[in-house]
């Protein structure tokens, strides 16, 4: 599809799974691919496109953060030096507080991102949820993530001894 | 809620951490050690060398760095040494980092990293890490137990230690200790980003610093110390700090010493070690909440030392 000028302006109508339509410039919904995808499908079609898998809430945050980030250009390639791949911390402040929210409503952005494939909001999700998790221990995991130890006792016991040698006294104690 | 995420999302997410925040996470639950220890995953293949280490770095100061009448020549400007804590018999190579002896000679050379390439061959991480100490062929004849690299500056020489530390964190094994030594500001700025970024250092580190930090709140604000500090050596010799022991010695800057042993982070060292401490006075040392003292020349008086006691 091009992407002059006149035609990022065009409006296009998206549909959540409740049922709610919103209208977004083509210069908006750029980064999802797809939508994209699905517009050079539909050809001149003025239909609502219909997102059976993102609820009317998050799909308005989404086109707020789309919004927000519609001026940023796609990068030009693939980052190659695997130090700067792999950072979990370059999040701007308004990206912090975007994902600033409960987990459940972050697990809704990073699930619509994944699905409407916006790759620059989906590596912001999973570098924040990366972030919550750095430096903590198994214990604090599971309180802050809210999650059982589902294990057997006999499960445990093969878990400790296939994590053997990982084990750290010192590390565990400082923890 | 990590739970309600696909595994390719968690594949994702886990992308980002370092080995042995995978270790943790792997024991939370059947669904996460299902995925992280699943070989067919990415996750899983990076834990799968079950590798556990002590990581050393020493950094060299050029000497020649303000003589501007010397000639180029290459030195050594860093060293690289990993222990495999859980199989003691592997004894693996360092890595030696060499670059030209100061920054007057970098504009004239930089472009022309293939012909040090030609003299030190280039070597990946992963297969720098595989090798063993035997299989480094006749480097004994210089006196090396290791590989060396050529770079035509001190930060390309840096940024290349920095990646092999970034492998050993993120894709090699959990790192049980880390031992930087001989650090001076100028090379903390060069290495200090590396922590900002990717938070990966979970262990207490033992830390030799040869200068004073420039900024000591930023300096103690580095990820690296999320945990405290194992040993902090500063000028020469070490001690240890909490910090669990704070090693400070002979300085001739008084009042910068002064306010890094006022900083509260250095006030919570269990243990405190100083020789000729000077800075530290009858009025600072006293606010230096330590529980252990080892003190050889301190600048303070039998009085001040009662008072430190008592607070103490």
């Amino acid at each position: 599809m091009a992407a002059d000028g006149d035609s990022m302006d065009r409006i296009v109508k998206i549909k959540s799974k409740d049922g709610q339509i919103f209208d977004v410039t083509l210069g908006t919904i750029k980064k999802s691919k797809l939508i994209m995808t699905m517009l050079e499908q539909l050809g001149d079609s003025t239909d609502a496109i219909p997102l059976p898998n993102v609820d009317g809430s998050t799909l308005k945050k989404v086109i707020e953060w789309l919004e927000h980030h519609k001026e940023e250009p796609e990068p030009a390639e693939e980052e190659s030096d695997p130090l700067r791949m792999r950072i979990s911390t370059d999040i701007s402040e308004w990206d912090k507080t975007f994902f600033d929210v409960e987990q459940s409503v972050l697990q809704a952005y990073i699930l619509a991102a994944n699905y409407l494939s916006i790759k620059p909001l989906l590596d912001i999700g999973c570098k924040t949820v990366a972030n919550m998790i750095k430096g903590k221990t198994t214990e604090q995991l599971r309180d802050l993530f809210g999650l059982e130890d589902d294990f057997t006792d006999e499960e445990r016991a093969a878990i400790k001894r296939e994590y053997a040698w990982a084990d750290d006294e010192e590390n565990q104690a400082a923890a | 809620m990590l739970n309600g995420y696909p595994v390719e999302l968690l594949e994702a997410i886990f992308y980002y951490l370092p080995i042995s925040d995978l270790v943790e996470t792997a024991k939370v639950n059947r669904r996460l050690n299902a995925v992280i220890g699943n070989k067919n995953n990415r996750s899983g293949k990076r834990l799968s060398g079950k590798n556990r280490v002590s990581i050393f770095v020493h950094f060299y100061d050029n000497l020649y760095r303000n003589n501007s009448s010397h000639g180029m020549y290459f030195t050594h400007v860093a060293e690289l040494r990993h222990l495999e804590l859980n199989d003691p018999n592997i004894w693996r190579p360092k890595m030696l980092f060499i670059t030209t002896c100061c920054n007057r000679h970098n504009s004239l050379t930089s472009n022309y990293q293939e012909v040090l390439d030609n003299v030190w061959h280039p070597i990946t991480d992963e297969e720098f890490f595989r090798l063993n100490l035997e299989d480094i062929p006749n480097n004994n004849e210089l006196g090396l137990d290791g590989i060396e690299q050529g770079f035509w500056s001190k930060a390309a020489a840096i940024q290349r230690l920095k990646r092999m530390l970034f492998y050993l964190f993120m894709d090699y094994g959990v790192v049980s200790s880390i031992s930087i030594t001989n650090i001076t500001n100028e090379t903390w700025n060069m290495l200090c980003d590396i922590f900002e970024n990717h938070h990966m250092v979970r262990c207490k580190p033992s830390i030799n610093l040869t200068e004073i930090p420039k900024d000591i709140d930023k300096f103690f604000s580095s990820p690296l110390f999320l945990k405290g500090w194992s040993v902090m050596l500063i000028i020469y010799e070490a001690s240890y700090a909490g910090i669990d022991t704070l090693g400070i010695f002979d300085s001739e800057h008084d009042v910068p010493y002064y306010e890094l042993c006022a900083h509260p982070k250095v006030q919570t060292a269990q243990n405190l070690q100083l020789r000729k401490g000077i800075g530290i006075t009858d009025v600072s040392l006293p606010r230096l909440k330590c529980n252990t003292l080892y003190a050889k020349f301190p600048k303070m008086s039998k009085d001040g030392l009662k008072i430190f006691l008592k607070v103490g």
